[in-house]
């Protein structure tokens, strides 16, 4: 491995773009910071592995993605859908429109989405990730991963018209 | 709002925003990388200690098999000089006595074993008028290997004695100067030591042996080179280890003291 003046110029290039992925993906800014750890030892450890044939910065993510996974797994967290699942939504002192929702704001939507759909949506939705793809990397079916997407996206959905009402 | 703006309003509005770590982050991530680069490093520590150990225990070896061998030479060599002295005088004797004096009775041959330090005695004398213009040994041992020479001559020419001693002498002298002139520049004409008795003949064979084993090492261009080395490393004019070449040119790792000095540190 490099010394440790290249690593650390290469964390201070990505963490923040890293942090607000790992922020997506976590239950709190603490899980975040702890995923966010994990995955810059992996990608240090790991350097050798890249192939430079995709982007640095595509690769570091989708370790990011990884680790984050991995963690939810630790954690025992399946992410099959449930139904039943019941969702706190708490509510937002924002007074804006959808256009002017703050990032605060939508975090805390996503963050507060089940898990299941949660990694799901931020998946496909945010990273790009195909339903083939995450359907392998959650080792899950595809037609589970897309049932999760879209119900995902009606929560937000009506998450967003309660706030637009609250507000208005 | 469909499934496609959705998704975009979030992607834009989450991906826009960079939010800063907590420095936390990079000192955890920094304490576990050295965590494991310092693991590495105390096996490579470990690794080497066991390198030195084991260089530190061939050295020791080597430096306790080197000392007896030395030890055992020079027994040897004071062994070789004993019965060379012991044996020498009374069968060259009798050799010379059998082949030239084929009718000896017992008077002769007394007579011949009380001749045997008179020719020793006058050596001396002969040796002291040759070595009177020399300082060095090595024209000592040239003078006196010349002599050797004539001595079985000596031995046998008993009433030319006088007559050879002098051409003897006279040989020596004639020797002197030319080795004088090769390798001394000013000869000064002084009386210095009395040169140590000898026994009465040198068999050649066993002279070559005894310069094998002898102090007279010989220095090759690589072992005079590390002699240099090793005297400036050393307080001591001449360094703890001594190299030299032997008579078939292979090389020769003298260590003085070695095991002495060991055994100083230890304690």
């Amino acid at each position: 491995m490099g010394d440790r003046k290249a690593q650390f110029e290469l964390y201070q290039q990505f963490s923040a773009k890293m942090f607000g992925v790992c922020l997506r993906y976590a239950q709190s800014s603490d899980e975040a910071e702890d995923i966010l750890q994990t995955g810059f030892i992996k990608v240090f450890s790991k350097c050798k592995l890249y192939d430079s044939k995709g982007s640095l910065e595509g690769w570091i993510r989708r370790i990011m993605v990884n680790t984050a996974i991995e963690a939810h797994r630790r954690n025992k967290v399946a992410f099959l859908e449930s139904l039943n699942e019941q969702h706190h939504f708490i509510e937002t002192n924002s007074g804006s429109s959808d256009e002017n929702i703050h990032y605060q704001d939508l975090l805390r939507l996503v963050t507060t989405l089940p898990i299941g759909y949660r990694t799901v949506f931020n998946m496909y939705a945010i990273e790009g990730y195909s339903h083939k793809e995450i359907a392998a990397m959650l080792d899950i079916s595809e037609g589970n991963s897309k049932s999760q997407l879209s119900r995902a996206r009606q929560w937000l959905k009506d998450k967003l018209v309660q706030i637009e009402n609250l507000t208005s | 709002m469909n499934d496609k703006d959705l998704d975009k309003l979030f992607r834009e509005r989450l991906t826009g925003v960079e939010p800063q770590p907590s420095s936390r982050v990079w000192e955890n991530i920094e304490a576990e990388l050295d965590a494991t680069s310092g693991s590495s490093k105390v096996r490579k520590l470990t690794w080497l200690k066991y390198a030195a150990a084991a260089v530190a225990v061939v050295g020791i070896g080597v430096a306790l098999y080197v000392q007896p061998v030395e030890m055992d030479s020079k027994v040897a060599k004071i062994e070789a000089q004993k019965e060379r002295s012991d044996v020498n005088i009374p069968t060259t004797s009798q050799t010379t006595q059998q082949a030239k004096l084929d009718d000896t009775n017992e008077q002769q041959k007394v007579e011949t074993l009380n001749r045997v330090p008179q020719p020793s005695s006058k050596q001396q004398t002969v040796e002291r008028f040759a070595q009177v213009d020399m300082r060095k040994e090595k024209q000592q041992t040239v003078v006196s290997s010349s002599e050797s020479a004539h001595q079985s001559s000596v031995d046998v020419e008993t009433k030319k004695e006088q007559v050879s001693l002098a051409k003897i002498a006279l040989a020596a002298v004639d020797i002197q100067p030319q080795k004088a002139t090769s390798t001394q520049a000013y000869v000064t004409y002084q009386t210095v030591e009395v040169a140590p008795i000898r026994p009465l003949i040198d068999i050649v064979e066993n002279e070559e042996t005894m310069l094998a084993s002898g102090k007279q090492k010989k220095e090759g261009l690589v072992s005079g080179l590390l002699n240099k080395i090793s005297g400036a490393l050393s307080s001591d004019e001449e360094g703890p280890i001594r190299f030299s070449n032997d008579e078939e040119g292979s090389f020769r790792l003298d260590i003085n003291n070695g095991y002495a000095k060991n055994r100083l540190k230890r304690r």
